[in-house]
């Protein structure tokens, strides 16, 4: 390989010599030197040009020149300029001097790379422009400009214009770099030390995301609209079918513009005919979502109403010039039409075309502020609005209008629910059931209010007109919406019935109340109900609406006493039911029950029974288990008999007191008795005490000591036994010594000869008083002499031991 | 000797009264609460010995005698009415006399200074001794003469009692009053039993001995344990067999 690579070596230097020998024959030595010794590494040059003019570059540069006309010669310039010199430089320089090639060549690729960076941002820049043209075929870019985009989109909500960002920010810098892209070297400095392999996989991922982006605007734009739409529909009108039936009408519609422009008349047309038969919105309901629109959207376009209004109402029904104006300053004469027609609910239901002929105009899009005080306003409240709903079509999410605004917003909903009534609930099995809305004017006039009473026709075209009823007889029957309840009950005539009476009674407070205007349909809630229907209802308490407790005992612990009782009557007849012992004649004491509510209510007391304050633990209503008298009346022959089986834990004493005024307790078979709490006999103190308490109250006495506890007892007890019989307090077994001393007092007071001695101060032996002592009086045989001697102190008693 | 207490009825309470102001760390008339000397050799003091005396006319016992403290130095008066211990006062009237040239502490320097001092002391206690044996003499001589007038009714129970006859049943123990010429003579069971009336009254209580009471011919109050001693007296000069 070297010998033949060395021949081809020494042939291409002839070569070159012969050729630069005819070329550069003025050339100095120097020159020849360099570009001889350039020379020599050339013998790789052909794998390296090959390398270097790869098919990307060349390709490149074939795009390049169509695009842009004066970048081929540029680059075929900076191609000789880069090439020259490294022939030279090939031809001199050895094997390692290959390797600075290389990377020479690699200090130079940039420049190869901005072409493709420039041709990168004018495909960018060919994408956008085509994204564009795609979006102007939707809907609210047709007829509005840009700006008007950007507008309604900062008017959204913020979610939705993070999305929007973030969808589209790689168009956005797409453009910014397609400005940049004037100046190219800028681009060369920034992008000089990419490689080519990142070069491919950065426009392979900018196609990518070309792709993605479109893809993700698209969707997301189409996406954020459609539930845009049903979004705004369903909280508008809470029909879910017809939300979606005019969302797929609009699908269609939009996929037939797309692809027939053409035939786009002839088909709306013929489509308008066979899909506007979906179930459009009554006219309350219409009424409804445009106050609800007026007030969402307060600075709606007037393009924009009407373009709502062909949504539903057939598109290009205002073709002919004769377009609903919803302006605010035409919107005096719509109304005035609007009354003078009485046909908005049924104009709406018509088709598109005979909506939009000549005096038939609608008031879709008028303000309810607007019309005037007088006018009655039927409310339609549909029954996805009552079951799903309520939340949304809840009272607080009623338009006000001004008017309203100026009362007081409880007596507003008072009045609101004192007016919504509905009428033959029960014989419609349609979903939207229809209600009579009465509604009474604040001014001085007394317009009947409408009773719609329809029989809902899925065409909508043949439905009856609203009934106006001209008397408030009619409303009588009508029951009102007070809760879900009535739903569950629907085949219940009685519920109805009952309702019907309370909406009677309701009726005639409800003439006295003046009301203001109500619109828009909306649900009552249990505590408004409540708070409009008075006192009455608060003391009922709904066992299904709210929690209660089980009280597990009804009758007192006394009831069994008062249930065994039975007169004399049924004694004699030995007839022993318990039902029938509970006459007037038993026991009244029976009789104390507790209330089964929830909370404690305690029985108005009488003046014969002091226990009706007691409860069924005998422990509530502040009185204590430890109560003291409770007088009560029994029969007599039980008293006579001591037959009460209270005799067992209470005793009880005869009453002949007369408190009671009621001849039929008082009767001749009856007595009074005063029960009170049996005096159990209590253990003995002295022998529940302890040794050392025993021998503690020894000590304390003055008796003798004893070691036995039974010698201990029976000195104590013998004690208390002689000396207890001045102390009244019987339980009070620790007798003092106080006591002792007056013990012996008296019994030497009663000796004469020991007296005689006493009083002459003449001393006493010890031992002669103790047997004068004991012989009078044997318990002072366990005192102790220490004691004695105390006592002879006490009293200047002289004693000596001998 | 720098005083003296009398007035005792006999002479074992007087020992008891001796030994336990000897003995005033452990007595039993002297409550623990109130005790000034808690030590067997402590309390040698002449203010530990007064406020002896004082815890020990306080107890009820002795308050039954009508105990009297007679001092013979002035500066152990001086010393008692000083009252160094804080003793509260007694609640029977305690007659604290102080004798007549009553000494001063004495000056010794000689043993005949001493000796003059001893002797000194001696004719106050003498002079004292004479002054309440010659007192009790008088009242028991006013009682005999009372007593020889033969049958006399007790002037409560109207009893006769007679002390000039040899029955010994008519010569029981009578108390006499001899405040200001009153001529009062009764039983002593019978003033004994006045006076304890009388206490109940006063005090509701009834005890053995009455403190004193009344007269009930003249009013005049009279200590029972001094009437006591008087009919003692008399029963044993006059009345015994």
């Amino acid at each position: 390989m070297d010998l033949r690579r060395a021949q081809r070596n020494l042939e291409l230097i002839s070569h070159v010599e012969a050729k630069q020998d005819h070329n550069d024959i003025d050339e100095d030595g120097d020159n020849n030197e360099t570009r001889f010794g350039t020379g020599l590494p050339s013998t790789q040059v052909p794998h390296d040009l090959m390398a270097f003019t790869s098919s990307g570059s060349e390709m490149e540069n074939e795009n390049e020149n169509k695009e842009e006309g004066n970048l081929p010669k540029e680059n075929s310039d900076i191609k000789s300029l880069l090439f020259e010199p490294e022939q030279g430089r090939m031809t001199s320089e050895n094997h390692e001097a290959k390797q600075g090639h290389f990377d020479e060549a690699m200090h130079e690729e940039p420049l190869m790379f901005m072409n493709t960076q420039i041709q990168s941002r004018l495909d960018d820049a060919e994408e956008e422009s085509r994204l564009k043209l795609q979006l102007n075929h939707f809907k609210y870019s047709a007829e509005e400009n840009e700006d008007e985009y950007i507008d309604e989109l900062s008017s959204r909500s913020p979610t939705f214009l993070l999305h929007e960002k973030v969808t589209n920010l790689i168009p956005l810098k797409t453009s910014t770099m397609k400005k940049s892209s004037v100046s190219p070297k800028k681009v060369v400095k920034q992008k000089k030390k990419t490689t080519t392999t990142t070069r491919r996989t950065s426009k392979r991922s900018t196609n990518t995301l070309k792709n993605t982006i479109k893809n993700i605007t698209q969707f997301s734009i189409e996406n954020f609209e459609k539930t845009r739409s049903q979004n705004l529909l369903k909280q508008l009108s809470g029909k879910h079918k017809k939300v979606q039936d005019i969302i797929k009408l609009q699908d269609n519609e939009d996929s037939e513009s797309s692809s027939s422009r053409p035939r786009k008349d002839k088909s709306n047309k013929k489509r308008k005919s066979k899909e506007l038969e979906f179930d459009t919105y009554n006219c309350k309901e219409w009424e409804y979502i445009s106050n609800s629109i007026i007030k969402k959207f307060p600075h709606c376009e007037k393009s924009e109403m009407k373009q709502v209004f062909t949504y539903l109402y057939g598109g290009d029904v205002g073709g002919t010039g004769e377009q609903i104006d919803f302006h605010e300053d035409n919107a005096k004469s719509y109304e005035s039409n609007y009354v003078e027609s009485q046909g908005l609910w049924v104009s709406s239901q018509l088709a598109p075309r005979e909506v939009s002929q000549p005096g038939t105009k609608d008031v879709t899009g008028v303000q309810d502020s607007i019309k005037p005080r007088t006018q009655s306003v039927v409310n339609v409240l549909s029954l996805s609005q009552v079951m799903e709903d309520k939340t949304e079509a809840s009272i607080d999410n009623i338009p006000m209008d001004d008017h309203v605004d100026n009362v007081p917003m409880r007596e507003i909903r008072n009045d609101r629910l004192e007016n919504i009534s509905i009428q033959e609930v029960m014989a419609d099995p349609i979903d939207e059931i229809p209600i009579e809305v009465e509604v009474s004017s604040i001014s001085s006039q007394n317009v009947a209010p409408i009773n719609i009473n329809k029989e809902y026709n899925g065409g909508g075209e043949d439905d009856d007109i609203s009934i106006v009823s001209d008397s408030m007889e009619e409303s009588a029957n009508i029951i009102p919406i007070r809760d879900t309840t009535f739903l569950e009950e629907e085949e219940n005539d009685e519920y109805i019935s009952n309702k019907k009476q309370e909406v009677e009674g309701k009726e005639q407070r409800r003439k006295r109340i003046t009301i203001p205007e109500l619109k828009g349909p909306f649900l009552i809630r249990d505590d408004e109900i409540a708070a409009a229907g008075g006192e009455e209802e608060k003391e009922i308490i709904d066992l299904t609406q709210e929690p209660f407790k089980v009280v597990d005992r009804l009758i007192s612990p006394l009831r069994s006493f008062a249930s065994n009782n039975g007169n004399d009557d049924n004694k004699e007849n030995g007839n022993g039911n318990e039902n029938e012992n509970e006459n007037e004649h038993d026991v009244v004491i029976g009789s104390v029950q507790v209330p089964a509510s929830r909370t404690t209510s305690v029985l108005p007391a009488t003046t014969t029974q002091g226990v009706t304050s007691l409860d069924a633990n005998g422990n509530e209503y502040g009185i204590d288990n430890e109560w003291e008298n409770i007088r009560c009346l029994v029969p007599l022959y039980m008293i006579e008999n001591d037959d009460l089986i209270l005799a067992d834990t209470y005793t009880y004493s005869r009453d002949e007191t007369v408190v009671s005024c009621s001849d039929e307790e008082a009767g001749a078979n009856t007595g009074t008795i005063i029960i009170r709490n049996k005096e159990e006999k209590k253990p003995n103190i002295i022998e529940s005490q302890s040794v050392q308490k025993l021998r503690d109250s020894i000590r304390s006495l003055g008796l003798k000591p004893v070691r036995s506890k039974s010698e201990m007892i029976e000195s104590l007890q013998l004690a208390s036994s002689q000396l207890g019989e001045k102390n009244s307090n019987q339980d009070e077994m620790m007798v003092n010594k106080k006591q002792l001393f007056e013990h012996i007092t008296k019994i030497v007071r009663d000796d004469e000869m020991m007296m005689d001695k006493i009083i002459c101060f003449e001393p006493i032996l010890i031992q002669e008083l103790l047997e004068r002592l004991i012989k009078l009086d044997p318990f002072i045989e366990i005192v102790d002499t220490s004691t004695i001697r105390e006592w002879a102190d006490s009293q200047g008693v002289c004693l000596k031991n001998r | 000797m720098v005083a003296i207490v009398y007035g005792f009825p006999n002479k074992i309470s007087a020992l008891q009264f001796e030994h336990a102001w000897q003995h005033g760390y452990q007595t039993h008339y002297i409550s623990e609460d109130e005790r000034i000397v808690k030590a067997k050799n402590g309390g040698r003091s002449l203010h530990h010995k007064l406020g002896l005396i004082r815890l020990l006319l306080k107890h009820v016992f002795f308050q039954y005698m009508n105990l009297k403290v007679h001092f013979f130095n002035h500066s152990t008066k001086e010393m008692w009415d000083n009252n160094k211990f804080k003793i509260e006062k007694i609640t029977n009237p305690l007659t604290v006399e102080e004798a007549e040239g009553a000494l001063q502490d004495p000056k010794i320097q000689t043993v005949d200074d001493m000796m003059d001092h001893a002797a000194m002391n001696l004719e106050l206690i003498k002079k004292f001794y004479m002054n309440y044996v010659a007192i009790d003499e008088n009242a028991c001589q006013s009682c005999k003469n009372e007593l020889l007038a033969g049958e006399m009714p007790c002037g409560i129970c109207e009893r006769v009692f007679d002390y000039t006859s040899s029955d010994m049943d008519l010569k029981p123990h009578l108390a006499f009053c001899n405040e200001n010429g009153c001529k009062f003579i009764a039983h002593l069971r019978c003033l004994h039993r006045y006076f304890l009336d009388d206490e109940q009254l006063r005090i509701g209580k009834q005890n053995l001995i009455p403190k004193d009471g009344k007269c009930p011919d003249c009013a005049a109050l009279l200590n029972f344990s001094t009437v006591v001693k008087y009919s003692r007296l008399v029963k044993k000069f006059h009345g015994a067999n």
